[in-house]
Formats: C-alpha cells, structure tokens, sequence
C-alpha cells in the first residue's frame, strides 16, 4: 500500500507544469516580432503617469497612439510590481467596473503596446488601469488627459 | 468466464459498438468524478485504496490523462467515507498541462426500505486545487486546459435498484464559485473554436445513470453496460471584455453517454476495472472544456 502512496506523492510532486507548443510559440513570435530597429514614434493622442496602489511599485508613462492597425496603448519607459493575473483595462473611473479590456500584461518591464478594438470611443475612457483580475486588486492607474 | 444467455450478448454488443464509435462527440462530466463516484458500495473491505488511470479525448486535438487516487472507509455497517484526489495532464494545440484537478470528499449512508431493498444515499463536497486560470507563460488558456473547474460543489445522490436495473441519480451544485478563467477568444493567439470563458460561471447539473449488472456464475467477472445521463441546469456565464456578464447560449442541457465498465475480482480484497464511455447527445456548447469524445480507464482497487 506505501508504495502506491508515495508514487502518488511523487505525482503530486511533479505538478504545475506546463509547456508550450511550437504553434503557439509561432503565433507568439508573429504577434510580438522582435524590434530590429526603432519604432517610428507616434504622436500621443491622449497621455498620462501611471501611479501605484498601496504596496505596489510602479513607473512609466501610458500614450495613446494612431497606428496604421488602428489605435493602441503604449506603456513606455514601463515597470511594475509582480502580479499573478495582471490585465491592461481602459476605464471610465479610476477603478475597474466600466472598464475596457485590453489583455494581459505582457510583461512588468519594458515598452509595450495593446490593440484597442476598431470602434471604440476613446472620449468615454479617462483612465488606464493595470489590474490583477484573479485577485481582483487594482496594481495601477493613470488618469489619459 | 461463463457464457451470457443471448439476450445480455445482444446488449453487451450494443454498448460496445456505441462505445467504439470514436467519431461522436463530446460529454460533459467533471472529470474529477461526479460521474465516476460509485454511488453504491464496490468493495467489501474497510479500508480501500484505489488508483485510477484515464484517458481522454477532447475537442481541438486535446487529449487528457488523468491519475486518481480514492481511499474509502467503511465507518460503519451503514456508513462509508469516500475520498479522491485527481492529478491532471491536458496536452493540445496551445501545449500541455499537468496540475493537481480537484478533491472529492463524501458520506455514502445505506438505509434499508420498508420492502427490504437496499438503498445507498450520499453527499459531499468538491474542492478545487486551482482557480481554473492556469496559463501557458504569460497566455490565458481555454476552460479545456485547466486541471480544475475551479468551483466548490456540493454533490448529493442516491443509488437503487429496480428490478434488474441499478439506478443511480446525483446533484452536483456549485455554491461558491472561484473559477478566475480569463481566456477571451478575440484576443486569443491561436485560431479555435473555444468560447470565451473569462471569469467564468457554472450552473449546477443533475445525473441519472441506469445499468444493468451482470455478473460472470464465478462471480469473478463482472460487466455493467450502462446510459449516463447529465443535464446543465441553466446557461453559464462569463464577462466581456467591458465587465459586463453574459449567458452562453446552448451551454444548458442533456448530454447522454454510453458506459461500460468491466470489473474483475482478483481476489477477496483486490480488483480491477476497466470503464469505457462515449457520449452521443450532447450541448450545442461546453464551455466548462469538459468535451470529451471518447474516455477509458483502468483502476485497480485493493483493501483491508
């Protein structure tokens, strides 16, 4: 009986881990290509400072920007705390609930962009937030002037 | 192992033929075993330990194979503890998984009717080991990747016979859902079919299961083809990418599988079993991911 218990532990022992395939490591690469030379820098159409939550450590700027796909969010000059589940939302409030959202964080350093879907009307968001939704625990906000 | 009369032959046939039908689609059973809990007695012993080993196939090339491992005490004449612990490996398009799913734990109570007959009623709860979000590096991943539904459940069944049909009838009800799923389709980074199952909400389903026992005249081998039924009782739900709640559409219904479990007892204490189940009815919609075209499993069982 011992046996079948500690080959069972030993299973146990072994979990959470994951792998990725070749497809998605591909869709990832064409999604996000390496940056071989500058972007072009685009004019902000609405920008403003992240400020951190309690606990939280956060610096960078978030801009709006006109890109020929169509408009995007910048989070440039970009660093935040770590967090399990962290999401872009564009938001009518400093908190989340009327919210817009964008995805996942796709990294806590570094410059980085996020689509916003054709059609939507840019005036009715002031806020970008960067929000854990697994916890539900708002990281960051910055308020888009 | 003795020969059936041509009737049951005729009827194992049947099930056999359905169950190798691998083209059909898809189930919709907690994988952690709602549907595999025995609800009626299957060992003579006090303490039993069973290990269990299934595979299944799922939508989108997903295949799963599961590791269980149960542990039942019998605390007295009546009464029966019941425990199972489920590990989980998912491998897809998108990669592969391997978790802990989630945790069973019930009372199994048998009560004897005024007309003599035996009748075994239980309840219990489901635990989840995870919230349901886990990811691929930084990628959210569809509800048919993740190890666990991520809900507390309270289950309650009762298992008797009519005649010569073993019945059994079940209520699995979520009451606190922690399911933090957040894949959305739209920003998905492989194509599928996968519907958005972002913070995820499931309803309750209701099993009725009826099989006919047969029995080898050694008694060593024993066969139970058997109809699983499971109704979704009402569509379930997720938020949008605006925060707003929405119903999923054909998630709601009756999902009819076939199953055939073959037990052998290896001796007074120990025993195998093998099960093998395809479904064919089934939801427009599965979102929960438990979409599984074709599941076999071996379990061996021992006591003391």
């Amino acid at each position: 009986m011992k046996i079948y218990i500690w080959l069972f532990c030993a299973a146990i022992g072994l979990t959470a881990c994951t792998k990725e395939s070749e497809a998605l490591k591909t869709a990832l690469q064409n999604n996000n290509p390496p940056v071989t030379a500058p972007l072009p820098v685009q004019p902000a159409l609405k920008r403003g400072l992240l400020y951190p939550t309690s606990g939280i450590q956060v610096m960078g700027v978030v801009k709006i920007i006109q890109q020929p796909s169509g408009l995007q969010v910048q989070l440039d000059s970009f660093s935040v705390s770590a967090g399990p589940d962290l999401k872009v939302y564009l938001s009518q409030a400093a908190t989340p609930g009327n919210h817009l959202n964008l995805g996942n964080l796709q990294s806590n350093t570094g410059t980085q962009y996020y689509n916003i879907p054709a059609g939507t009307n840019l005036s009715a968001y002031s806020f970008v937030l960067i929000h854990c939704q697994q916890y539900n625990h708002l990281f960051s906000y910055a308020s888009i002037q | 192992m003795q020969v059936f009369s041509k009737k049951y032959s005729i009827l194992l046939s049947l099930i056999v033929v359905v169950v190798a039908n691998n083209h059909l689609l898809a189930q919709g059973c907690s994988d952690a075993g709602f549907c595999t809990i025995p609800l009626r007695p299957a060992a003579v012993s006090k303490n039993n330990i069973q290990t269990e080993l299934a595979y299944l196939q799922g939508e989108e090339n997903t295949s799963l194979a599961t590791l269980s491992l149960s542990y039942s005490r019998q605390l007295s004449k009546q009464l029966q503890w019941d425990n199972k612990l489920v590990l989980a490996y998912v491998n897809g398009n998108y990669g592969s998984v391997y978790n802990l799913g989630d945790f069973y734990s019930t009372l199994r109570y048998g009560v004897k009717t005024a007309s003599g007959k035996m009748v075994h009623l239980l309840g219990g709860i489901k635990l989840p080991f995870n919230q349901s979000n886990l990811k691929i590096g930084n990628v959210s991943l569809p509800m048919v990747y993740q190890t666990s539904l991520g809900t507390y459940d309270l289950v309650a069944g009762a298992a008797f016979g009519v005649g010569k049909l073993d019945m059994n009838v079940a209520f699995q009800l979520p009451v606190l859902q922690q399911n933090r799923n957040s894949f959305i389709k739209e920003q998905a980074p492989l194509l599928g079919d996968f519907p958005t199952t972002n913070l995820f909400r499931r309803k309750a389903d209701v099993l009725w299961r009826v099989g006919y026992p047969l029995k080898s005249q050694t008694k060593k081998w024993s066969f139970n083809p058997n109809l699983l039924a499971i109704y979704h009782l009402g569509e379930d739900s997720y938020e949008n990418v605006f925060g707003r709640r929405e119903n999923i559409n054909g998630s709601s219904g009756l999902t009819l599988n076939a199953n055939l479990q073959i037990g052998y007892q290896i001796s007074q204490h120990k025993s195998l079993q093998i099960s093998l189940a395809t479904p064919f009815v089934v939801r427009d919609t599965r979102p929960d991911g438990l979409t599984r075209s074709f599941v076999a499993s071996v379990a061996y069982q021992f006591g003391w």
